[in-house]
């Protein structure tokens, strides 16, 4: 997700882009102060345009689009920024997030599944770097599921690690592609109840 | 799309006062050609529906056009946008998949996923047949589906062929070596069932957030703790 934006006096105007895969997203909108009715407070209004979906011919036409009218808007004067303005799209950009995990998910299955079956045996260290990037270790609360995260994820780098050194053992073979299955599959699930958060998220106004 | 508006052909041809239209479309692997009459009076004379069965998919396209060839040959047009539009009727829409599916699907594809495994790692030759058992039972659970999509639908039946030619091997006395394909098949069905609870919620999500919309927030001033 990239934001521009450009204040002209009291107005901000903003645009978003986002980028997936072939897929470009763009949302504009212009966010100002009004005083608010029977009081003395400030409100702050954004509004933004409808997104519009542009699917270009292929990943590298639609980066090239995207810097294009980056390049433009920047001669309008507009700035790059690092705060996001738009919900939606913010939205949007989770979503993105969320399926790169669970195509992580899917690279890491497959690591398991062709360690058991012996195509291609691959060392413990390398889920294990993979894993410590993905891995959902770091949510917070208390909830049994987040528990069973950190808890499962620490036992698997335990395991992985020990799996690295002579790794062609049948037994450290064995060890190694279980955990990268389990792993995975709990990624996946992951995935799925992120989703599912997703789902339930409203994007609504700020209230005072 | 390109597929749908390849697989039928509209024509029409009007002499004098009676309108001809000439239909035809594939099922499956038969080619259906229906003949319709449609006289000043408003009655309409339904001819003969002429079905022709293919062994294959190969030539159904080709056919196709053939026979619009030579129906246009006759003196038939095809079918302007706005005609055709008039005689659209909606089709039913197919109803989503039960969400109330995807708990027991989550359940299955983890007692898939563990025999998989064990599979993988024990030696016993005893947990293929339950691999089978649980396989069937999958493809069954599935198979009762309203709504599932083609491409799992597709996938579950493969499965269920798979097993088949799996158990007939193991038949021939090779359960050993046939041991690791049962296990892979079991962890990609595994997958296949997460994978659609995902791709359910991925259609469901995509959609949210692309209107208009307008946000107001009250802005609150802090104090300065300089002054």
């Amino acid at each position: 997700m990239v934001q521009l934006l450009k204040q002209i006096d009291d107005e901000v105007y903003h645009v978003v882009y986002h980028q997936e895969g072939r897929t470009l997203f763009v949302r504009e909108g212009v966010a100002r102060k009004e005083p608010a009715l029977n009081s003395e407070d400030m409100i702050e209004i954004n509004e933004e345009t409808a997104t519009v979906r542009i699917p270009l011919k292929n990943t590298f036409a639609a980066y090239r689009q995207k810097k294009e009218w980056m390049r433009q808007k920047m001669e309008e004067g507009y700035l790059k920024a690092p705060f996001s303005q738009s919900e939606a799209m913010n939205y949007r950009a989770d979503r993105r997030n969320i399926k790169l995990r669970l195509l992580s998910a899917l690279l890491l299955m497959l690591c398991g599944l062709s360690t058991l079956t012996g195509l291609l045996p691959i060392p413990g260290y390398i889920p294990l770097v993979f894993l410590s990037f993905f891995y959902p270790i770091y949510i917070e609360g208390k909830t049994a599921r987040a528990r069973f995260y950190r808890w499962s994820g620490g036992v698997f780098f335990f395991v992985l690690a020990g799996s690295s050194k002579d790794y062609l053992e049948p037994f450290n073979l064995s060890a190694n592609g279980t955990v990268c299955l389990i792993a995975g599959f709990i990624l996946l699930l992951y995935t799925t109840q992120q989703l599912k958060e997703l789902t339930t998220k409203e994007i609504t106004p700020h209230e005072g | 799309m390109k597929d749908k508006q390849e697989s039928l052909i509209q024509l029409k041809r009007e002499i004098s006062q009676t309108v001809d239209y000439w239909v035809c479309y594939r099922v499956g692997r038969t080619l259906y050609q229906v003949s319709v009459q449609e006289q000043a009076n408003g009655q309409t004379n339904e001819g003969e529906v002429t079905t022709e069965r293919f062994p294959f998919y190969f030539g159904m396209k080709q056919r196709m056009r053939q026979l619009a060839e030579e129906k246009e040959a006759l003196g038939f047009r095809p079918l302007t946008e706005a005609e055709q539009a008039a005689h659209v009727i909606d089709e039913p829409e197919e109803p989503p998949l039960d969400p109330g599916f995807f708990e027991p699907a989550i359940r299955l594809a983890w007692l898939l996923l563990g025999l998989g495994i064990l599979l993988f790692v024990l030696p016993y030759e005893r947990l293929n047949n339950f691999a089978f058992g649980l396989g069937l039972y999958v493809w069954y659970e599935t198979f009762g589906q309203v709504g599932l999509p083609k491409f799992f639908r597709r996938y579950f039946h493969g499965m269920f062929g798979a097993l088949m030619v799996l158990q007939v091997l193991s038949a021939f006395e090779l359960e050993r070596e046939v041991q690791p394909y049962y296990a892979s098949l079991s962890v990609l069905s595994a997958v296949m069932l997460v994978l659609l609870v995902v791709q359910y919620h991925l259609k469901e999500t995509d959609q949210i957030g692309q209107d208009k919309r307008v946000s107001r927030r009250k802005i609150t001033e802090y104090p300065d703790f300089d002054e």
